[in-house]
């Protein structure tokens, strides 16, 4: 684990200094289908090494929320703008061209079903290589190298390297995402329910993958989760979402012990004691 | 001398909003001034909100009203007002928290576990990892489990597990949460030891103590509990 934060050309700066600035700051965004359907006037800033979960039930508008802040989807109002080295970028006033230079430089995307973020017809290591080839590497001895490293990474056999993610388990196949996300050291992750649709013991492997790469390459992570015991494990912050809007944010532990919003409240009294 | 941490004018109500918006008064005008070198036990009957004061102290819990002022050199930082993210820097080298209860992370090694504090503050791996074997084995936590995962360990285990994470630091401020409830006189003496070494190095504590005779050895000051309920009667 340790080979992969060293490959990092810079030591990344720490999440505790004050000074720094945000790495991506959202502003008064709005995009609503419907009254109550999308999300309306969310501000929040998230500084690197930091990890936000947005919570809510189905329909509160937190996927919507993400593709927006991911540069997926315009908000009908309101500006996101994203640090990275010494430049911000507006994430929707830059051209499309722009945008998705910036997107495959510096974001990583893992969607809840694994096969919407790979090709399932590539081999495992072609779906790792082919985002370094996106941002340019061509020689093949280094990226066959590289997508090893990642497989192992995320403990899946390097003898599966030319197996069609078809023919992975679920888990895997999640692990596999994740690791044609991260191969390109992005700077923020969004993430979609990661852990849904998977077994109990499988999730929990999985959570223990995210906690430890999020540790050891200081990301900053969105995560979008309907699962409070998920955001308590990852989470530095959370946000709750209730029909388009955010009702309750903070610090993850004060927010689930010391719930002040009604629904919040009812959400947190819940979930089963074990 | 300058106290480390001032609690001013603390005030806390619950309100239930699911169970008709019934509203818990639980702390009343507490003040506390707590200074380095010195044990202060949070003094009250079950129910006084001797742990909600204490969680408050710890940014777990919001207050409604007042100030937890935190000692950061010449300036001092409101805890009832700082953002998330400050709360988690005061949290990694500042203010350390010791319950009974240990939330497992699934896969990480008892062992793991005492050091992750100590890693995360730039400590180097070996040393980090000779503290917690000392930690460990002075809490008698048994060599052969020091490298699996305490999911499947005893309660009693667990919580020393829990402890040595607690002390493996030296936090300026130690919060400390009924740390030896349910361990054998032997095992909590060896709590009160490690409180008594914090106490030597300048550490500034607040606990709460179940056991009187815990409390009798720790202690430097008491800190009555007023009951919020009739107070806001």
């Amino acid at each position: 684990m340790t080979q992969l934060a060293k490959q990092l050309e810079e030591p990344r700066a720490n999440a505790a200094n004050q000074a720094e600035p945000a790495l991506l700051q959202a502003q008064n965004l709005s995009m609503l289908y419907a009254p109550g359907k999308g999300f309306e006037d969310v501000n929040l800033s998230l500084y690197p090494g930091e990890v936000l979960a947005i919570v809510g039930e189905s329909g509160s508008g937190k996927t919507t929320l993400l593709k927006t802040l991911s540069g997926r989807l315009a908000p009908q109002t309101g500006s996101i703008s994203f640090q990275s080295d010494s430049n911000t970028a507006e994430l929707y006033k830059i051209s499309e061209a722009e945008r998705r230079s910036l997107i495959r430089q510096h974001f990583g995307i893992v969607h809840q079903h694994p096969l919407d973020g790979l090709r399932p017809r590539v081999s495992a290591g072609g779906n790792i290589g082919e985002r370094l080839m996106e941002n340019g590497w061509r020689n093949y001895a280094e990226i066959r190298l590289q997508a090893l490293t990642w497989l192992k990474a995320v403990e899946i056999d390097q003898s599966r390297i030319d197996d069609m993610p078809l023919t992975f388990s679920g888990g895997m196949q999640q692990r596999l995402q994740i690791a044609r996300n991260l191969v390109t050291h992005p700077r923020l992750v969004f993430m979609d329910e990661p852990t849904g649709g998977l077994d109990v013991s499988v999730q929990a492997r999985l959570l223990d993958l995210i906690r430890n790469l999020v540790t050891e390459l200081q990301l900053a992570v969105v995560i979008v989760t309907h699962d409070l015991a998920v955001a308590r494990l990852l989470a530095h912050r959370i946000m709750v979402m209730k029909q388009g809007q955010v009702v309750e944010s903070g610090l993850t532990d004060r927010v689930l012990d010391d719930p002040s919003h009604p629904y919040t409240q009812l959400l947190v009294s819940s979930v089963l004691q074990q | 001398m300058k106290p480390v941490m001032i609690a001013k004018n603390i005030n806390k109500t619950f309100v239930l909003h699911n169970q008709g918006a019934a509203r818990l008064p639980v702390l009343r005008q507490q003040n506390l001034e707590i200074f380095a070198g010195e044990c202060v036990v949070l003094n009250g009957s079950s129910g006084s909100g001797k742990s909600s004061l204490l969680r408050s102290l710890y940014g777990n819990y919001q207050v409604d009203e007042g100030e937890l002022l935190i000692s950061q050199g010449e300036q001092w930082l409101d805890l009832a007002t700082a953002q998330a993210r400050e709360i988690i820097a005061l949290r990694r080298n500042t203010i350390g928290w010791v319950s009974q209860f240990l939330r497992v992370i699934p896969r990480l090694s008892a062992l793991d576990i005492v050091m992750q504090p100590m890693l995360e503050n730039g400590i180097s791996d070996s040393q980090a990892k000779a503290k917690a074997e000392t930690l460990l084995s002075h809490l008698n936590v048994p060599e052969r489990l020091w490298s699996l995962a305490p999911a499947t360990f005893s309660g009693g285990e667990q919580q020393r597990v829990n402890i040595a994470r607690g002390f493996a630091l030296d936090y300026p401020i130690l919060l400390l949460d009924e740390p030896t409830a349910s361990l054998d006189k032997h095992n909590a003496q060896q709590v009160v030891e490690l409180i008594l070494a914090a106490k030597q190095r300048g550490a500034a504590i607040v606990g709460i103590f179940h056991d009187a005779w815990v409390r009798d050895l720790v202690a430097d000051r008491l800190h009555n509990m007023q009951q919020a309920a009739q107070l806001a009667g």
